[in-house]
């Protein structure tokens, strides 16, 4: 959609006003407003308990949201099932854990489309080339259950973009991988990202996968987005010790 | 000795020679107890999914409820499902008291907390956030629902042999509720109790050892799925 305008002028793809989300009496999640466009990349950043994992599943509607409303491309999603279900579709989330079926790595990456109802030959030739993208095509017919931690985020990322999705909710995608493995995964991530045009919203404690990763950054502290600006605005005027490198408690 | 020596021969006896009685018993108990055991299957893992993914008030209750009923008495069953179908009783105008349909409502009613104890087990131990991870790739709640059976399939295995164990070798509700009529609510736990309570000790270690084979058949071929499953 509106393809040839410049990408600032574009509407947001995603809009939150007014969130409030409260657990027994506490809130956790309190943000006015919240946009991202279409095709940018923004990461949340904050400390454990900051509501990064929190803001992205009522973002994602898997949630239940109790003040506040959402718009996916201007349109409110609103409670009733096929409202939400039709907006799931559209989006694709991948969690800290890979959180794979007990079916083969080909199923797995499959599992999105087998549930839209795809037909098989649409499926093969999509889960293929999801397969050849994240160069773990070699593993296609192998169990889940007998994957590496790298090779299973590998796959939980392919059945994340195999169903093309529009927007791609990321919760600390690189935790719990070695150097190497993160830095190859990181790689492919943005080449996908860009390749497809995804929007992008990533939860992440570490500010140098922020960095890399995002168009904007949001940090987030107790429940409430404090400061949202391009990396370089955060890195030079950080409004907060959330953000300030010197600080003893700054996410690093 | 010689009485356990015959009531083997007896039993082998009787299975080789198809004894039209001893099969027609054994069919009613796998009838009985097989379709008493699907009830349980629908409604324990339905219950057993809705508690283990929902919140509310009063949730811990309901699962130590379910809890103590994997261990319900069958006499207490058998009690209340008579109450309840006897003439005057609530239900009494259904007259289906001293019926198999009676004893497959008292053999589900065991079952069930056992299915739906182990399925709410099941799906507790799956990954905290699959679930949602389900819902993420867009499926409708069905969809999900399913899913997590499949991928708890290994524990409802186990369901299935605990609650189909649980009732086919039950005798209190199946006496109170059936009758141990001949040729119409006689099963192989009743039987079993009517011949030794006439000291006909030979055809009730027959009767006996049928029913162990009957579940050793049942629980063998549902192990091998299982196992096989585990393997994979």
């Amino acid at each position: 959609m509106n393809k040839k305008q410049p990408p600032e002028v574009l509407p947001p793809i995603l809009e939150a006003n007014n969130i409030l989300i409260k657990r027994g009496g506490v809130t956790v999640l309190d943000i006015p407003h919240f946009s991202i466009k279409q095709g940018k990349h923004l990461s949340l950043i904050g400390p454990n308990g900051a509501g990064k994992s929190t803001l992205l599943l009522t973002l994602a509607n898997l949630l239940k949201l109790q003040q506040g409303e959402i718009y996916f491309k201007g349109n409110k999603i609103d409670l009733s099932p096929s409202t939400a279900i039709a907006y799931r579709r559209s989006l694709s989330m991948v969690f800290q854990e890979p959180l794979l079926f007990d079916a083969t790595v080909f199923d797995n990456v499959a599992s999105g489309l087998k549930i839209r109802g795809i037909p098989a030959s649409e499926i093969r030739h999509t889960v293929n080339s999801l397969l050849e993208r994240f160069g773990i095509s070699h593993l296609k017919d192998r169990s889940a259950r007998k994957l590496s931690v790298g090779e299973a985020k590998r796959t939980s990322l392919a059945r994340a973009f195999a169903i093309k999705p529009e927007i791609l909710f990321l919760d600390e995608p690189f935790s719990s991988l070695d150097l190497p493995t993160r830095e190859l995964l990181m790689e492919d991530i943005e080449r996908n990202l860009k390749e497809m045009g995804t929007t992008a919203i990533m939860a992440t404690h570490d500010q140098m996968e922020a960095l890399r990763l995002s168009d904007y950054i949001a940090v987030m502290n107790q429940g409430e987005i404090i400061q949202q600006a391009i990396p370089e605005e955060i890195i030079n005027n950080p409004e907060s010790f959330q953000t300030n490198a010197n600080h003893p408690t700054s996410v690093n | 000795m010689d009485m356990i020596f015959e009531g083997i021969k007896q039993a082998f006896f009787l299975l080789f020679t198809l004894d039209p009685e001893v099969m027609g018993i054994t069919w009613l108990s796998l009838n009985i107890s097989g379709v008493a055991t699907v009830i349980s299957l629908f409604i324990g893992i339905s219950i057993g999914m809705t508690v283990a993914l929902s919140r509310f008030p009063g949730r811990k209750f309901v699962v130590s409820l379910i809890n103590t009923g994997m261990g319900l008495p069958p006499v207490v069953v058998g009690l209340f499902v008579t109450i309840f179908l006897w003439r005057n009783g609530p239900l009494g105008f259904l007259e289906i008291l001293y019926t198999p349909t009676a004893m497959i409502i008292a053999q589900s009613i065991i079952a069930t907390p056992i299915v739906t104890g182990i399925t709410l087990s099941a799906i507790q131990h799956l990954p905290a956030n699959l679930h949602l991870q389900i819902l993420s790739l867009g499926a409708t709640r069905l969809q999900m629902v399913w899913i997590l059976i499949k991928e708890s399939k290994l524990p409802l295995l186990t369901a299935v042999m605990a609650g189909f164990g649980g009732v086919i070798s039950e005798v209190g509700a199946s006496i109170m509720v059936g009758g141990n009529i001949k040729g119409y609510s006689r099963v192989l736990t009743t039987a079993t109790v009517m011949e030794t309570s006439r000291g006909n000790f030979d055809i009730a270690i027959a009767l006996g050892i049928i029913l162990l084979l009957l579940c050793l058949c049942v629980n063998v071929i549902l192990t091998h799925i299982q196992q096989g499953e585990r393997l994979r």
